[in-house]
C-alpha cells in the first residue's frame, strides 16, 4: 500500500504541474485583459497609467517568467491579490470568504441527491421493469440531459414568480439571504430550496442509475439467493446484505464529486446569484481577474487529484478483495 | 425477480422508505413557507452580529433534513414591520428602502470616475463633484455655490500680455459637511487636485493639469489659475515629457471645462486621506495602495447623502442616509445594492418585487419585449451619449471621392438598423456633435435613406453596375472591407449593412475582431489606418471642443511618425475645419464657440469622412412607485440624483 501511495503522489505532482501550465496558458493567451476599459480611453495619461499598471502587475515580462513567478508563489501559499473583482484583496482571503457559502449549497445538494438517489435506485432495482421503474428511468434521463441554466430559470419562474401570482407559498428569486436577515437560518433554508433541487436533481439522475445497476447486479449473486433461502425477510436481504455490497462502487462516484463541494456549481450559483466559489470564478473570468481565476482553478485541480486518490484508497479499505501492490 | 410471497415485504419496505423520505422532504418546504417573511419590502437593516455564513451553518449536512442543528440566532424575526418603529408619528410606514440590482460588483469605491460603471453608480451616493452634469447634460452646481463663468464673473482674466491667465473662483457651500461632521473646505479641493497630479494615482487630469496653481484664500474659497503663455513655456521646458504641447503656446492656456473646476474627479477628504499619504498627496508613493487597497476604498467617507453601512462581499452593499446632507435629508432612508450576475435573474427579481431598480449595466434593448410587459415596472430606453458611426478612410482610392461617400450614406437605411438591432428604441444621429449639445447645428443636412439618390451619385461618379449587381470602374470593382469589434450589437449591424449596400451595388466584406486588437495603438486597423470602413463609437461629452479636435483635426492623424497619436482615423484634412476647431479651443465665449462649431458641422457633414449612425440606448428599469428616477444620457449612473428620489 505504501509503495502504491508513493507512486500515486509522484503521479499527482506531475499532473498538477501540467494542470498549472495549462491553466496559466489558457488565461493569458486569450485576448482581452483587466485594463481593456482604460486602454480605449483618450486621455493623454491613459497610456502612461496603463504601462505603469502593467509594470506593477508584472504583465510586461515574457510569458515563461510570469509563469515561473506565479508557480513559485503558489507553492509558497501566496496566491496574489485580486485585480478587479475585489481590488487589492488577497485571493486566498477572497476564496475563503466564499467557501462557506459554497459548502452550504453543495453539502445540501449532495445530501439531498444521496438520499433521493438511494431511494430511487433501490426501488427501481427491486421493482425492475415495473411502471415505476420506467417512469423514473425516463425522468432521470430527462434530468441528465436538461441544461442547468434553462432548468434553473424554469424553476425560478414557476416556483418564485408563478407561485406568487397564484397565491401559493413561494420561494425567493435567487441569492442567499433576504437583506437584513443574514443570521436567520430559516431564511437561509428558504433560499436554499430551489438551487439545491436544481443541482441535486442533476446529480440524482446520474447516481440513481448507478445505484440501480449496482444493486441489480448484487441481487443476482449467489449469496443473496442463499440469504433468501435461509428465510430472511426481503427487507433484511436487501438492506443488510445486498445494499452494503452494492454501494461500494458508489463510494467512488461520490468521492469524485467531493471536489465539487469546494468548486461549487458555477452555472447554478450564477443563475441563483448564490455568492459562492463557482460564481466567483464566473465573475473573475468575466472581469479578466486572472489571479482569482487561476487561484480557484488550481485549488480545484488539487482537490480533484486528492479526491481521486481518496476514492481509490477508500475502495481498497472497504472492499477486502482489493489490494494494491 | 422476487416471487409474490415477497411482494408484500417489498411493498412494505418501499412504503417505509417513502414515509421516511417524504417526511424529511416535506419538512423543507414547510420550513421554507414558515421562514417566508411577510410580503413587505426589505426590512430595515439592523446592526447584524456579523453572522458570516460559515458561522451560521456549522454542520451543513443537516440542512436538507430541514432541522436546524442550532437554534436560529435570536436576531430579527421574519416580521420586519413590527420592528420598524417609526420615530416620526406622521409617517404611516417605516423608513423607505430602495433595492437596486446590478450585474457586477464595484471594485473600489475610491476609484476615479471613468472606471467600472457600477462603481460610479454607488459612488454617486457617497461623493460630490464641485459641479456636475444633470440628465440633460447641463452643468449644475454640486459642492459649489454656483457655476463660475466669464459671464457671471466667477471666472476672469488677470494679468497682461504673456502673463495673462484665466482665473476661476469657486465658493464651496457653507453647509457642506463630510459624513463625520467636518466641514468641506477649500483644502479638500486643493488636496484632491494634488492627488490627481500625482503620477502614480491613476487619475486622468486632462483639464486639471492645465492649472498653474490652486489657491485657498479662505476655508470656503478655491481659486484655480491656468498657465499663462509665459509660465506654460517655462513648464514645457521644465517637464518636457508631460507638457510638450506647451512649448509653443500662444496666449493664455484655457480649457472649456473650466466651469467644472475638477471635471475628472470627486472631492476627497484631505483630513482622512492626507495622513494615509504622509500629507504629501502630490508625491507620495503610497497613493496606489491607498487608492486601491485601503479600508477607505471599502468604507469611504464622503460629502454626499449616504454612508456605507455594510458590504457583504459578492452579495450586497447597504447604505443609509445622512440627515445632515446639504441638499436635504434624502427621502429614501436605506439603499441596498444587490449584485446578481445574470440579467434574467434580475428581471425575474424586479418582476417579483424583490428589486426596485435594475441598472443599465445589466439590461439591454433585447430585454425590451419582457420589460415592456412587466406590471408596475417602467422600462427606460435613453439614447446615450455614445454614438456609433462608420469611419471612411479618405486615403482609400475608392473612398477619396466625396460623392461616393455621400452615396454610401444615402444607401444606409438607419431606420432599418434601429428597428432590427435596437427594436426601435433609439434614434439616428445626424452630426458629429449631438443634438443635446449647446453646439449642435440644427440646420445640418439630413441624409435620409434614399437608394435612388445613392445610385445616381455612384453612376455619376463613373461606377457602373455590372452583371453581378456590383458596380465597377476601369476594371476595378466597388468592393470595400468593413471592420469592427466583435460586440454582439455590431455583429448584428454588419450583415444588415452589407445587404443594404449590396442593393446600391457595393460589395462589402465583413471582418470582426476583439476590441483590444481593433483599438491597438500600433497594429489596430483604426490607429494604423489600414481600414477602409470601420465602425465604432465615440462618447459625446459636455464640451465638443477637445473631442472634435481629437477626432477631426489634421494634426491628430495617427501615423508612425507621430507615435500614433490622435483619433483622426479617417485622415480628414480640411484647412477650414482645422481653423474652426482651433479657434473653438482658443476662446471661451460660448456663443462665439457655438457659431464656430455650427460652421464646422456644416463643412464636415458635407465632406463626410465619417457617417454618424445612431446613439446607443441605455436600458434601465424601475418600479412605477419610484419618483424622480431620471436615468441620464451619460455614464454618470442612474443614481446621480438619488437624494431627490421618493417611494410611494
Amino acid at each position: 500500500m505504501t509503495s502504491y501511495l508513493v507512486r500515486r503522489l509522484f503521479e499527482m505532482t506531475l499532473v498538477l504541474i501540467l494542470a498549472s501550465v495549462l491553466i496559466f496558458l489558457i488565461l493569458h493567451i486569450s485576448p482581452g485583459g483587466p485594463f481593456d476599459q482604460i486602454a480605449f480611453g483618450k486621455g493623454s495619461r491613459g497610456q502612461d497609467y496603463l504601462d505603469n499598471m502593467n509594470r506593477l502587475l508584472g504583465l510586461d515580462q515574457p510569458l515563461h517568467i510570469r509563469y515561473a513567478n506565479w508557480a513559485w508563489k503558489i507553492v509558497h501559499g501566496d496566491f496574489g491579490e485580486s485585480w478587479r473583482v475585489s481590488m487589492g484583496r488577497p485571493v486566498l482571503e477572497l476564496i475563503w470568504s466564499r467557501l462557506g457559502n459554497t459548502l452550504i449549497l453543495m453539502s445540501a445538494a449532495l445530501a439531498f441527491a444521496l438520499v433521493a438517489a438511494l431511494l430511487i435506485g433501490i426501488f427501481s432495482a427491486i421493482k425492475q421493469y415495473s411502471f415505476w421503474d420506467y417512469l423514473v428511468t425516463a425522468l432521470s434521463f430527462f434530468g441528465l440531459s436538461m441544461p442547468i441554466f434553462w432548468f434553473g430559470m424554469l424553476m425560478m419562474i414557476v416556483f418564485s414568480l408563478q407561485f406568487k401570482e397564484w397565491g401559493l407559498p413561494y420561494f425567493p428569486v435567487g441569492q442567499m439571504h433576504t437583506v437584513g436577515l443574514e443570521g436567520d437560518v430559516l431564511d437561509l433554508l428558504w433560499h436554499l430550496v430551489l438551487p439545491v433541487v436544481v443541482l441535486g436533481l442533476f446529480i440524482v439522475a446520474q447516481w440513481s442509475r448507478f445505484v440501480r445497476s449496482s444493486l441489480l447486479e448484487t441481487l443476482r449473486q449467489d449469496y443473496i439467493r442463499t440469504a433468501r433461502a435461509k428465510g430472511l425477510t426481503e427487507q433484511v436481504v436487501v438492506v443488510r446484505h445486498a445494499l452494503r455490497n452494492a454501494l461500494i462502487p458508489l463510494i467512488t462516484v461520490v468521492a469524485i464529486q467531493i471536489p465539487g463541494l469546494f468548486g461549487g456549481a458555477t452555472i447554478t450559483e450564477t443563475i441563483f446569484a448564490w455568492p459562492g466559489m463557482g460564481r466567483l470564478l464566473y465573475d473573475a473570468v468575466i472581469a479578466s481577474d486572472w489571479p482569482v481565476a487561476m487561484g480557484i482553478l488550481i485549488i480545484s485541480a488539487v482537490l480533484v487529484v486528492l479526491a481521486n486518490l481518496l476514492a481509490d484508497v477508500l475502495y481498497a479499505v472497504v472492499d477486502p478483495r482489493i489490494r494494491y501492490t | 425477480m422476487a416471487s409474490n410471497s415477497n411482494s408484500k415485504a417489498s411493498r412494505r419496505l418501499f412504503l417505509r422508505y417513502v414515509a421516511l423520505a417524504g417526511g424529511g422532504l416535506a419538512l423543507t418546504p414547510l420550513a421554507a413557507a414558515c421562514g417566508q417573511p411577510a410580503a413587505t419590502p426589505t426590512p430595515p437593516p439592523k446592526p447584524t452580529e456579523a453572522p458570516k455564513p460559515a458561522a451560521a451553518a456549522p454542520t451543513p449536512t443537516a440542512a436538507p433534513a430541514a432541522k436546524p442543528t442550532e437554534a436560529p440566532k435570536p436576531t430579527e424575526a421574519p416580521k420586519p414591520t413590527a420592528a420598524a418603529k417609526p420615530t416620526e408619528a406622521a409617517k404611516p410606514a417605516g423608513p423607505k428602502s430602495v433595492r437596486i440590482g446590478m450585474s457586477q460588483e464595484p471594485d473600489n469605491l475610491a476609484g476615479w470616475p471613468g472606471g467600472m460603471y457600477v462603481t460610479a453608480v454607488v459612488q454617486n451616493l457617497i461623493f460630490n463633484y464641485l459641479v456636475l452634469t444633470d440628465d440633460k447634460m447641463n452643468a449644475q452646481p454640486d459642492l459649489a455655490e454656483q457655476v463660475p463663468t466669464l459671464d457671471n464673473g466667477g471666472a476672469k482674466y488677470v494679468g497682461e500680455g504673456e502673463n495673462k491667465q484665466l482665473q476661476v473662483t469657486f465658493k464651496i457651500r457653507k453647509d457642506a459637511k463630510w459624513s463625520n461632521g467636518d466641514p468641506v473646505t477649500s483644502a479638500d479641493v486643493k488636496f484632491t487636485w494634488d492627488l490627481m497630479m500625482n503620477p502614480d494615482s491613476g487619475a486622468s487630469p486632462d483639464t486639471e493639469r492645465k492649472y498653474e496653481k490652486v489657491e485657498t484664500p479662505d476655508e470656503k474659497t478655491v481659486v484655480f489659475t491656468f498657465f499663462s503663455e509665459k509660465s506654460a513655456k517655462a513648464m514645457a521646458a521644465k517637464d518636457k515629457e508631460n507638457y510638450e504641447e506647451f512649448a509653443d503656446q500662444k496666449g493664455p492656456v484655457v480649457d472649456p471645462l473650466y466651469i467644472f473646476g475638477l471635471p475628472n474627479s470627486f472631492i476627497f477628504p484631505s483630513k482622512i486621506l492626507g495622513p494615509l499619504l504622509e500629507n504629501q498627496p502630490r508625491t507620495s508613493k503610497k497613493v496606489q495602495d491607498v487608492l486601491s487597497k485601503s479600508d477607505y476604498t471599502r468604507k469611504p467617507i464622503g460629502s454626499a447623502g449616504y454612508i456605507v453601512k455594510e458590504w457583504v462581499a459578492g452579495t450586497s452593499i447597504t447604505l443609509t442616509a445622512r440627515n445632515d446632507y446639504f441638499k436635504g435629508a434624502p427621502k429614501i432612508q436605506n439603499v441596498v445594492f444587490s449584485i446578481v450576475p445574470k440579467s434574467d435573474t434580475l428581471i425575474a427579481q424586479i418582476k417579483a418585487g424583490q428589486l426596485d431598480v435594475v441598472t443599465q449595466d445589466a439590461l439591454d434593448v433585447k430585454d425590451a419585449p419582457v420589460l415592456d410587459t412587466l406590471q408596475g415596472v417602467k422600462a427606460f430606453y435613453i439614447p446615450g451619449t455614445a454614438w456609433e458611426h462608420l469611419d471612411l478612410n479618405v486615403d482609400n482610392a475608392i473612398l477619396k471621392d466625396k460623392s461616393v461617400r455621400k452615396a454610401l450614406y444615402y444607401a444606409t437605411d438607419r431606420n432599418e438598423l434601429i428597428e432590427k438591432v435596437f427594436l426601435g428604441k433609439t434614434k439616428p444621429v445626424h452630426s458629429v456633435i449631438m443634438d443635446w449639445s449647446w453646439a449642435y447645428n440644427k440646420e445640418v443636412p439630413i441624409y435620409g435613406y434614399d437608394l435612388k439618390k445613392a445610385e445616381e451619385l455612384l453612376d455619376q461618379a463613373g461606377w457602373k453596375k455590372g452583371a453581378d449587381g456590383i458596380r465597377a470602374k476601369d476594371g476595378k470593382k466597388l468592393a470595400l472591407r468593413y471592420q469592427s469589434t466583435d460586440s454582439p450589437m455590431r455583429m448584428k449591424v454588419s450583415p444588415l449593412l452589407k445587404d443594404q449596400w449590396k442593393k446600391a451595388g457595393v460589395d462589402l466584406t465583413i471582418e470582426h475582431m476583439p476590441g483590444k486588437a481593433f483599438f491597438d495603438k500600433k497594429t489596430g486597423p483604426t490607429s494604423a489606418r489600414t481600414f477602409e470602413v470601420a465602425e465604432y463609437a465615440w462618447v459625446g461629452g459636455y464640451d465638443p471642443g477637445n473631442d472634435s479636435q481629437y477626432a477631426y483635426s489634421s494634426v491628430n492623424i495617427p501615423s508612425k511618425d507621430n507615435g500614433y497619436k490622435g483619433g483622426n482615423y479617417p485622415g480628414y484634412r480640411s484647412k477650414d475645419a482645422d481653423k474652426l476647431l482651433a479657434q473653438g479651443l482658443a476662446t471661451l465665449d460660448q456663443k462665439e464657440r457655438a457659431k464656430l462649431y455650427q460652421d464646422f458641422q456644416k463643412i464636415i457633414m458635407d465632406d463626410l469622412p465619417t457617417l454618424p449612425l445612431f446613439a446607443r440606448p441605455n436600458t434601465s428599469a424601475a418600479t412605477a412607485k419610484l419618483k424622480n428616477f431620471k436615468p441620464p444620457m451619460s455614464s454618470a449612473g442612474e443614481t446621480w440624483n438619488i437624494e431627490q428620489w421618493d417611494l410611494e
